[in-house]
């Protein structure tokens, strides 16, 4: 509802003409960095019931065959794809054991980046 | 792996966790640890201070939810978390009580409790986590079997008719109804934190798998084949989550090996029962006489 009603403003308003509708967006766009992840896995508390492996959206995790003290198996990242975690934390909330958790990566230079496109910008 | 590794691992939530007590007790595979987590990341989200969190529980493994909280929680006796959280409610309205309960426990012997709460409009949350059997007794057959499935009481199938949950909430009076599966886990969050902000009784059900009692005997399988079938259903859920106003709890009937219906159903507002007692005259008088001596002790 309140979308609806921001688009409704733009536009009845006389100022806002259509390029800068367009032209907003795509800036905007480029500030929103994907998020990077760490996969953090509690070992001892793992079932190995398959739910994070099976649901991650981007496919990187996989079953190892390191066990834990309880003879589970234990999930792992698939080889090659370290860097792939978007730390949407879908592992995190579906794991029934607390067993899986992610820690966001700030990355170096995004700020700095982010501030040079704000002076660029005015 | 060395240990000290091991100790500098916290999970985001572990605080909230009785950490001493895990790895918990549920099985492989079984989605109550999923709702805990959605039930605390709400908590979170809805900013209840620690002081007034409340959760309580009956009997079964979902009863077993309270235990693991590091808050104030009460473990009661089958069927009757309900009746416990009216009292304690009632006795200190600042409270943000919560009832997280199995569908034995809350539809079974505990049916009436959840109709009177619901129709009176008691100020509380109850989820509850339906596996559509006793998982604790090992397996029996309950008031949210589905029909023709197979239970260690139902070995033909299950030939009763179960009961709708969202329907039979939304016409006791919930003034919020919402059905989810382990698999939501986010949306659950995000709904749970909806239901705590909300005066009135809440409900939401979620669908979670349990493979001892209701996978296995039904072919369906372990936990995560159960999680898949859930992911089937995501076609169906999109309209009913965007589109609030239309979801139409009489349509939640759940069937055997079928899509499952979720979402939002209803999201009302009607006055609670301590709305309605405050509004009685009597109460109302007395009330002042009240506030009129406080006032002079105040003063002396
Ligand atoms: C008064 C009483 N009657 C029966 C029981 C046995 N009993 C324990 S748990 C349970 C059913 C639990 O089912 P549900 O609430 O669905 O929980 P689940 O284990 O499936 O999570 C029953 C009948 C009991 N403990 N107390
Ligand atoms: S946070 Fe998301 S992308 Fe990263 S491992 Fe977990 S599910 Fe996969
Ligand atoms: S979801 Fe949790 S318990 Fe299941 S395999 Fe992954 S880490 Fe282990
Ligand atoms: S019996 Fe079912 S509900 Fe109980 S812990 Fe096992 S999987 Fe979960
Ligand atoms: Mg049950």
């Amino acid at each position: 509802m309140r979308i609806q009603g921001y688009e409704t403003s733009i536009q009845t308003s006389p100022q806002v003409g259509e390029e800068m509708r367009f032209w907003r967006k795509p800036l905007d766009f480029d500030k929103h960095k994907i998020p990077k992840g760490k996969v953090i896995v509690i070992a001892e508390r793992c079932k190995a019931c398959g739910f994070c492996y099976e649901f991650c959206p981007k496919d990187m995790l996989e079953e190892s065959d390191q066990r834990n003290k309880k003879g589970y198996k234990l999930p792992k990242i698939k080889e090659g794809m370290e860097d792939d975690c978007i730390a949407c934390r879908h592992c995190e909330d579906i794991c029934p054991e607390f067993g899986i958790y992610i820690e966001e990566i700030e990355e170096e230079g995004e700020d700095e980046e982010k501030e040079k496109k704000e002076k660029e910008e005015e | 792996m060395n240990k000290e590794v091991e100790e500098e691992k916290r999970h985001p939530i572990e605080d909230y966790l009785r950490s001493d007590m895990l790895p918990h007790i549920w099985c492989p595979g079984c989605g109550l640890g999923i709702v805990l987590k959605a039930y605390v990341k709400a908590l979170e989200k809805a900013e209840v201070p620690m002081d007034n969190r409340v959760v309580v529980s009956g009997i079964g493994c979902s009863g077993r939810a309270a235990g693991y909280l590091n808050q104030d929680s009460y473990h009661t006796t089958h069927g009757r978390p309900i009746a416990f959280a009216t009292g304690m409610k009632l006795g200190n309205p600042d409270l943000n009580v919560t009832v997280i309960s199995g569908d034995g426990d809350l539809f079974a012997i505990g049916g009436n409790h959840f109709i009177h709460a619901a129709r009176r409009n008691i100020d509380m949350n109850v989820i509850c986590v339906n596996n559509f059997n006793y998982g604790m007794t090992g397996g029996q057959s309950g008031p949210t079997t589905p029909t023709d499935s197979k239970t260690v009481t139902t070995p033909y199938g299950n030939f009763e008719h179960p009961f709708n949950l969202p329907h039979l909430a939304a016409s006791s009076g919930a003034v919020y109804v919402a059905r989810w599966t382990t698999l939501d886990a986010r949306r659950l969050r995000d709904s749970i934190t909806e239901a705590l902000k909300k005066r009135g009784f809440t409900f939401i059900e979620v669908v979670s798998p349990c493979p001892v009692g209701y996978g296995r005997p039904n072919r369906i399988g372990e936990g995560i084949e159960e999680m898949r079938l859930y992911r089937e259903t995501w076609d169906l859920r999109e309209d009913n989550w965007i589109i609030k106003e239309d979801a139409n709890p009489s349509d939640a009937e759940i069937e055997l090996h079928k899509k499952i219906l979720v979402g939002v159903f209803c999201d009302i507002e009607r006055p609670t029962f301590m709305d309605m007692y405050m509004q009685m005259e009597p109460i109302k008088e007395k009330r002042l006489k009240h506030m009129v001596r406080d006032e002079r002790k105040v003063r002396e």
